[in-house]
């Protein structure tokens, strides 16, 4: 029945109480949607990583090492075909596309296969043609290499494959889904009949994928792969899915919605914890009542508490549902980089909504104690009396300790390293910062009625009321709060954004090609061409790190420190020193997989190649975020030795002069040898996919939380006009006119808005010094970029937001009754 | 001074309309003390807010000072609050995060006056309320019987000619009630403030000159 009464009084106060729900809903959608997100991006990554494989489990192919045999013999597979659900074969080879009386040359992956068994491993999506009739010279092509090569579904392409030339028919064009999700990038598939290759060169299958019965988890796929692999040592076997790949990309990906989801907690439990405030606030006499009839202290603690647990699962309830929209824009933004690239599908499940509710019920819980105590605390008899509102002015004396919470995050990014633990005091002395900033509000507001005490009265005490009353303080340090984190997520954000697209512009090639076959001698032709001015060969693989659950996605062969005259990395001297003497099974890796896993010098690296295990030891780190930062260094002479392998995997070439001019040069000679050849600008925009889609993502996820933010001040300021009409009633009924009362609270509204910027962006700036300790763990070593046009644009944005706060009470000032809010108690 | 024709007031309560005030007229002439006496829910309260411009009356007309208050806008209405009347509530109604002295003062500020120009005045009223040792006090610092003379030192600073109080001392203990009865006397008899007080007490009627007494809204 208790409960019942202080439920009914809630429901009384339906705007407040709708208030208070909404912004549990709005802070738990944006909960929900970065929750959302990272099962979508992992998603995203998973179904980039099965473009190639489909379903399968495992992927066979023949080894690219010197000696390797060229076909696979499906024999071998025999004794274990029960197992598997399916066994298909393919021919992959080179088909060159290189039209007459034309420098455009490309040399496309071509695909032999069985189109329904394609089809069902690795589900196509056709924009024109058919796959009926599969046999003879045809094709299937990607929709951006259509477009590229200005060709439609129906006419020809002339391909050369194995020194044959013949014209395929286009017999399809795919979206850029499955095998043709990331074609620019992947440099472009061409599905043909199985039999028109093996027709032309001879054999019948070089590329296997397997499925398997039996298989439910990777440790299944590991035991299956380590079987045959024991059982085909001349063909390389590998999983199709490498989870550790997905994991470690996922979590890069991840990583900055983690740091702003924190923020997003921090902030929304300020959101809440005002608005229930206030809500408690209202509620006080009837909770003095009820104490005074014999209810407990702990028991009204008890029934209130349950309250809020209900009011935050109904509140995080209907943040599932926002936070579906929310992350539907989330998602929009970041599939809106590339058309190119398929749209992944939104994942939530269960989990996403228990988290949520469960997430938005604790921090409910959490953020109403404090309001709740106090009123439990309160005395019956001042209660009963109505001698419980008397306001306090508080004194200024916590803005010593306020100024004292920001030396922290202005210090630690002098003396505080690199890491894991780093990374927690950075976002500690964040948090202080913020704390510090809420705690020294009042004293600036105090001060700024000082500046005005001789204004006009309605400007005078509308800039004192700011620090007098806490719901206009709490708005202030609501908005600086918003504007510090605004700051942090979004020059972080920025931060990163610039990293990954400079990666590009800092290193120092012009030019990228791989060749059919490449040696020392190659670079010697190469610097004889016009338009070189230095070539470079590069020898490079990737492997796992079982030791430490992960993968290197760079494992360089180099000739001493002169790769990095081609590739920008901070290399200390100590380090140049020991890359240049790199000897047998010496390593040189990076500083964030140091930091990521604790590493020293003098450690063994072990690293799984197809080629076999091997143990390294590390001789000295640097500084690179490439291939988000797991790169090994190897001398040349030990990577050849270890995979086998003679020819560069690829040559960085410098050029002097005209980029074009020098890769037509290069083409003219190398003519049909040339792989791939690329300047570093197509490379870039091939990447784009990657590189801008995770940061419209999260840009968009930083303006929802400004959003919340300025949500969160609209809903005080509104609840606050709300508590305060009596305050208004007492000016109006000794005289002052609607007019000067509007003046006065623009005034309130414009000293919010000024106090809080200003105050917030001193937090924030003093903040961004410890962006490169947030990010370096997973990032490296970054170069702070503030971006000056967003953070104005933010300020402007809160302006406006104040503004339009302002409004609220301006619109209701006209129509408060003055002897209804005089007279009430 | 005050005169009223023809009151006429209603609620609305949910389903039921309630007529508080039923064709109410009267005058009060300027220097006169008035009690307006009544038992609860007679109207008595409505009745002084809607002479004083705070609420408006469905029907009838209300001069004060020879100004139609029923044809002003808000600013003049606001004016004439500031200027011609005083108000003083059971619940004071004082601001609570401004000192005793910037209550005091911030009708006349509004009102255009520049502190130094009015500040004589506030020390002559501070010593007069006896709050003078007071004035950098806030509200919540004082007594009951200290916020209501604060109250009335806010209700005087710009010279009012009339002054409404409603059930000023319904809060006070009987010494601090009759100090402030004893003080608005003094103020009526020697300034001629033309006061109009709500009051449930028979003993506060006898500072007044005349009472005026309510029954289910009319007058008796």
């Amino acid at each position: 029945m208790i409960a019942k009464m202080l439920l009914s009084s809630l429901m009384r106060k339906k705007a407040r109480a709708l208030l208070l729900l909404f912004s549990i809903a709005a802070c738990a959608s944006l909960l929900f949607a970065n929750a959302g997100f990272q099962n979508t991006i992992r998603q995203a990554i998973y179904d980039k990583s099965i473009r190639y494989s489909g379903n399968a489990d495992i992927t066979i192919s023949v080894k690219q090492s010197a000696g390797a045999e060229e076909w696979i013999d499906s024999n071998y597979l025999a004794p274990y075909a029960e197992q598997f659900e399916y066994l298909q074969e393919l021919i992959k080879c080179q088909a060159l596309y290189a039209p007459e009386n034309s420098d455009t040359q490309h040399y496309f992956t071509a695909l032999g296969t069985d189109i329904t068994a394609f089809n069902a491993r690795n589900p196509l999506s056709l924009e024109s043609g058919s796959l009926d009739d599969w046999f003879g010279n045809k094709l299937i092509m990607s929709a951006a290499f259509a477009e590229r090569l200005g060709v439609t579904a129906g006419e020809t392409l002339l391909l050369e494959i194995d020194g044959q030339k013949r014209d395929f028919l286009i017999a399809g064009i795919s979206q850029a889904s499955g095998l043709f999700a990331r074609d620019v990038a992947d440099g472009g598939y061409l599905l043909m009949p199985h039999e028109t290759l093996t027709d032309i060169l001879g054999g019948h299958c070089n590329l296997i994928f397997i499925k398997s019965y039996e298989i439910y988890d990777s440790l299944s796929v590991d035991k299956l792969k380590q079987t045959l692999s024991e059982a085909m040592p001349q063909y390389r076997v590998s999983s199709s899915v490498d989870h550790t790949v997905i994991n470690a990309e996922t979590n890069n990906f991840v990583m900055p919605f983690w740091i702003s989801s924190l923020l997003v907690v921090f902030m929304s439990v300020f959101i809440i914890y005002t608005s229930f405030n206030l809500i408690v606030d209202e509620r006080i006499k009837i909770l003095g009542i009820l104490r005074s009839v014999g209810c407990s202290r702990r028991k009204t603690n008890h029934i209130l508490i349950a309250e809020s647990m209900m009011i935050g699962t109904v509140g995080g309830m209907i943040g599932c549902v926002l936070g579906i929209g929310v992350l539907h824009v989330i998602k929009s933004m970041f599939f809106r980089a590339n058309a190119d690239i398929e749209e992944s599908r939104i994942v939530i499940g269960l989990y996403e909504v228990f988290f949520t509710i469960a997430t938005s019920m604790i921090l409910t819980v959490l953020s109403a104690m404090l309001p709740i105590f106090k009123a439990t605390q309160m005395s019956v008899k001042n209660i009963i009396i109505n001698d419980y509102q008397k306001q306090k002015i508080k004194s200024d004396k916590w803005r010593i300790g306020g100024i004292l919470l920001f030396i922290p995050v202005a210090i630690v990014p002098f003396v505080v390293g690199q890491g894991w633990i780093g990374m927690l005091i950075a976002f500690l002395a964040f948090v202080l910062a913020l704390i510090g900033l809420n705690l020294i509000i009042p004293a600036v507001c105090r001060f700024a009625a000082r500046i005005f005490r001789n204004a006009p009265p309605e400007i005078a005490l509308g800039v004192r009321n700011t620090g007098d009353f806490k719901a206009l303080v709490n708005n202030t340090r609501l908005f600086g709060s918003t504007i510090a984190i605004m700051l942090l997520m979004i020059t972080l954000f920025n931060t990163l954004s610039s990293d990954v697209r400079n990666m590009y512009q800092r290193d120092s090639y012009d030019i990228q090609m791989e060749l059919r076959e490449s040696n020392p001698q190659t670079l010697e032709d190469l610097n004889e061409i016009e338009g070189v001015e230095s070539a470079y060969g590069v020898f490079m693989t990737w492997g796992t790190v079982p030791d430490y659950g992960t993968f290197l996605n760079g494992l360089v062969g180099v000739d001493g420190a002169d790769y990095f005259d081609f590739y920008q990395a901070d290399v200390p001297p100590e380090t140049r020193f020991a890359l240049n003497n790199l000897k047998d099974n010496d390593i040189v890796t990076t500083y964030i997989f140091r930091d990521k896993f604790g590493l020293k010098m003098g450690d063994t690296l072990t690293v799984s190649l197809d080629e076999g295990t091997f143990d390294y030891v590390i001789t000295g780190f640097l500084d690179t975020n490439w291939g988000i930062g797991h790169v090994g260094y190897i001398s040349s002479d030990t990577y050849k030795s270890h995979l086998g392998k003679n020819d560069f995997s690829h040559i960085a070439i410098k050029a002097s002069g005209n980029l074009d001019t020098a890769k037509s040069n290069i083409l003219r000679a190398y003519s049909k040898d040339v792989l791939k050849i690329n300047t570093k600008l197509e490379l870039e925009n091939a990447d784009a996919d990657k590189i801008e889609g995770i940061f419209h993502a999260i840009n968009t996820y930083a303006y929802f939380a400004m959003l919340i933010g300025f949500f969160g001040i609209f809903n005080n300021m509104t609840a606050c006009f709300m508590g305060r009409r009596r305050n208004l009633a007492m000016y109006r009924c000794i005289g002052m006119s609607q007019e000067s009362t509007a003046h006065m609270l623009i005034t309130e509204a414009v000293t919010i808005g000024i106090v809080g910027a200003l105050t917030g962006i001193a937090a924030g700036l003093l903040a961004m010094g410890v962006i490169p300790l947030l990010v370096g763990v997973l990032w490296g070593n970054v170069t702070v970029d503030v971006p000056i046009a967003k953070i104005a644009s933010v300020c402007l944005s809160g302006a406006a937001a104040m503004l339009i706060c302002a409004l609220i009470p301006l619109m209701k000032v006209q129509n408060i009754s003055i002897m209804d809010n005089i007279r009430y108690e | 001074m005050i005169q009223a024709q023809n009151i006429y007031k209603s609620f609305s309560t949910g389903k039921h309309t309630l007529s508080v005030l039923k064709d109410i007229s009267l005058k009060v002439s300027a220097g006169e003390f008035v009690s307006l006496m009544g038992p609860s829910g007679s109207g008595k309260s409505t009745l002084l807010y809607i002479l004083g411009g705070l609420d408006r009356a469905d029907s009838g007309n209300i001069i004060i000072n020879n100004k139609e208050i029923g044809n002003l806008n808000d600013t003049a209405e606001s004016t004439m609050r500031r200027v011609d009347i005083g108000f003083v509530f059971q619940a004071y109604n004082l601001i609570d995060n401004l000192t005793v002295e910037e209550n005091i003062l911030i009708p006349a500020l509004l009102d255009g006056k520049k502190r130094s120009a009015v500040n004589k005045q506030l020390d002559e009223l501070l010593k007069a309320v006896g709050l003078f040792e007071h004035r950098k006090h806030r509200p919540t610092e004082l007594s009951g019987g200290q916020q209501l003379r604060t109250a009335i030192a806010r209700a005087l600073i710009n010279r009012p000619k009339v002054v409404f109080a409603d059930e000023p001392i319904g809060n006070l203990d009987s010494q601090s009630g009759k100090e402030v009865l004893e003080l608005l006397g003094k103020l009526n008899q020697q300034y001629g403030i033309t006061i109009l007080m709500v009051t449930h007490s028979e003993d506060s009627t006898k500072y007044s000159n005349r009472v005026i007494r309510l029954r289910d809204g009319q007058l008796v």
